[in-house]
C-alpha cells in the first residue's frame, strides 16, 4: 500500500462492497429455484439446466484469474462495471435462451464471468489496498458476511420473485437489480496517488504478471492454500447438493432439508464474520486448521449420531459456521505473503482450486451414488479430505515472502 | 465506532438475520423450498 495515496473513507467502502456481494453471491445462491421452471416450460431434461451450472462455476474459476488480473492492473471499480454488465447480459440471456446452448452459454459462461468480475477476488483487491493490515482480516470478513447474507437472503426473495411472476420476469427483474453494481462500482472508485508518490512508484523495480505467477507456483505455502481451498469447495459444494438427497434416502421429510439449508445459510453469516474478526488476533493458519478439524468432527459425528431432524438442524447450524469461513483467513494469507499488487489474480488462482474442488464434490457425489447406491464413500472422502486440508493448512508461513533486492517489495502494509 | 453506533447496527443486523429467517419458516416457502429440493432428485 502506498503511504503517500489517499484512501476511500472506510465507511463507504465496506458499505458498497457489501451490497455489491451481497447482490452476486445472493443471486447465483438461489438458481436452483430456477430448474424446474425453466426446464419444464422448454421441455428441456435436468442434465441440460446442471451441466450450464456446472459451466457456471468452472467458468467462474477459470475467468477468476483473468478478471483479477485486469483488477490489478486498471482497477477493481472497472472491472466491477463491466461485472455488472455481465450479469444483466447473461440473466436476461438466461431468460430469454431458448435452446440448450445458448442457456449454457448464457447462464454457465456469462454468468460464471459475471460472477469472476463481481465477487471476492475483485472487491478484496479494493480492501487490500485500502484498508490498513491491523483491519484487513476484519473488513474481509464483515464483506464475506454480507455476501454469505446475501446467499441467506436471495432464495426466499428469489422464490417470492417466481411466485409473484413467472420465471422469465424474474429473470429479467433480477438482471435489472445488477444494474445497481455500477454506481456502487463508482463509489469504489480508489484516489489516485499524489504525482510526487506516482513518480517514484514508476521507479521502483515492477514485477510482472508472468513473475508474480512463477513466485507464486513457486511458493510451498501458495500450493498449501490451495490445496485446502480445493477441499473447502469439495465439501462445501457436495454438501450443498447432496445432503437433501442423503436426508431423502434416510426417510427424513423435505421439510427438514429446507430447514437445514436455511439454517447453513443463517449460520453461515456469523462464521464468516466471526472469522474475520478472529483474524485480526489469531494466525490465520491456525485458524484454517481449526476450521477444517471442526468440519471432520461435525461431519464424523453426524454420520455416527442416530439421525433425527434434530441433529440435521444442529448439524446445519454446525456446519453453516464453517461455511464459507475459509474465505476471509485464506485471502487474508495470500495478501499477507504475496503484498497486494497482484493480489486480485493470486486470488483468483487460489479460488480456482475452490471452484475444481467444487465441480469435483458435486460430480463425485453423483457418480458414486450412481455406482453404489449410497453416499458411504463420498463422505469418507470429504472426511478424509478434511483432515488432510487441516494438516496442510498448519505449516504455511504468512510472513511476506523474501525477495531479491532487484524486486518490489511486499506491500503488507 | 461510537458504542451507541456499534449497538443499533448490531441490533439492525440482527433484526433482519430474524427477519429473513422468518420467511423461510412461512408455509408456503417451506412448500415451495421443499417442493423444488425434492424436485432435483
Amino acid at each position: 500500500m502506498n503511504p503517500a495515496a489517499p484512501r476511500l473513507p472506510l465507511m463507504r467502502l465496506l458499505i458498497c462492497s457489501s451490497l455489491i456481494l451481497t447482490l452476486t453471491m445472493g443471486i447465483r445462491h438461489g438458481f436452483g429455484l430456477w430448474l424446474q421452471p425453466v426446464t419444464q416450460s422448454q421441455g428441456w431434461t435436468r442434465e441440460t439446466f446442471a451441466f450450464a451450472i456446472a459451466v457456471q462455476n468452472l467458468s467462474w474459476g477459470v475467468i477468476g484469474i483473468f478478471a483479477g488480473m485486469l483488477a490489478d492492473r486498471w482497477g477493481s471499480w472497472r472491472v466491477l462495471i463491466g461485472g455488472s454488465l455481465l450479469w444483466t447480459l447473461g440473466l436476461c440471456g438466461m431468460a430469454l435462451s431458448d435452446t440448450p446452448l445458448t442457456f449454457t452459454l448464457s447462464a454457465g459462461v456469462v454468468i460464471g464471468a459475471a460472477q469472476a468480475a463481481s465477487t471476492y477476488s475483485v472487491v478484496y483487491g479494493i480492501i487490500g489496498r485500502q484498508v490498513e493490515l491491523a483491519r484487513r482480516s476484519w473488513a474481509m470478513g464483515l464483506t464475506a458476511a454480507a455476501g454469505s447474507f446475501g446467499q441467506f437472503l436471495m432464495v426466499p426473495t428469489e422464490g417470492w420473485l417466481i411466485g409473484r411472476f413467472d420465471w422469465q420476469q424474474a429473470l429479467l427483474a433480477l438482471g435489472a437489480a445488477t444494474l445497481l453494481i455500477m454506481p456502487l462500482a463508482r463509489f469504489l472508485r480508489e484516489p489516485v496517488a499524489p504525482a510526487s508518490a506516482q513518480s517514484a512508484a514508476a521507479s521502483a523495480p515492477q514485477q510482472s504478471i508472468l513473475q508474480a505467477l512463477r513466485e507464486a507456483a513457486a511458493y510451498p505455502s501458495f500450493r498449501l492454500l490451495m490445496a485446502a481451498y480445493f477441499v473447502c469447495g469439495f465439501q462445501v459444494v457436495f454438501i450443498g447438493v447432496h445432503l437433501p438427497s442423503y436426508l431423502k434416502d434416510q426417510g427424513l421429510a423435505p421439510q427438514v432439508a429446507s430447514t437445514a439449508l436455511a439454517l447453513i445459510g443463517l449460520f453461515n453469516v456469523f462464521g464468516t464474520y466471526g472469522v474475520g474478526l478472529l483474524g485480526q488476533r489469531w494466525p490465520n493458519r491456525y485458524l484454517l486448521a481449526a476450521i477444517y478439524g471442526a468440519r471432520t468432527i461435525v461431519i464424523t459425528i453426524f454420520l455416527l449420531a442416530p439421525l433425527t431432524p434434530w441433529s440435521v438442524y444442529l448439524f446445519a447450524a454446525a456446519m453453516g459456521l464453517l461455511w464459507l469461513s475459509t474465505v476471509p483467513p485464506t485471502n487474508a494469507t495470500v495478501a499477507q505473503i504475496f503484498g497486494i499488487r497482484h493480489f486480485s489474480m493470486l486470488s483468483g488462482f487460489v479460488f480456482c482450486s475452490h471452484q475444481v474442488g467444487s465441480f469435483t464434490g458435486v460430480w463425485l457425489g453423483g457418480w458414486i451414488y450412481d455406482r453404489n447406491g449410497n453416499y458411504d464413500l463420498v463422505w469418507l472422502i470429504a472426511l478424509a479430505l478434511g483432515v488432510l486440508a487441516a494438516i496442510v493448512s498448519l505449516p504455511v508461513r504468512e510472513a511476506p515472502i523474501a525477495r531479491a533486492p532487484q524486486r518490489v517489495a511486499p506491500d503488507a502494509a | 465506532m461510537r458504542p451507541g453506533l456499534r449497538l443499533l447496527l448490531w441490533g439492525a443486523s440482527l433484526l433482519a438475520l430474524a427477519a429473513v429467517f422468518a420467511l423461510y419458516v412461512q408455509p408456503d416457502f417451506v412448500r415451495l423450498l421443499a417442493d423444488q429440493v425434492w424436485s432435483c432428485l
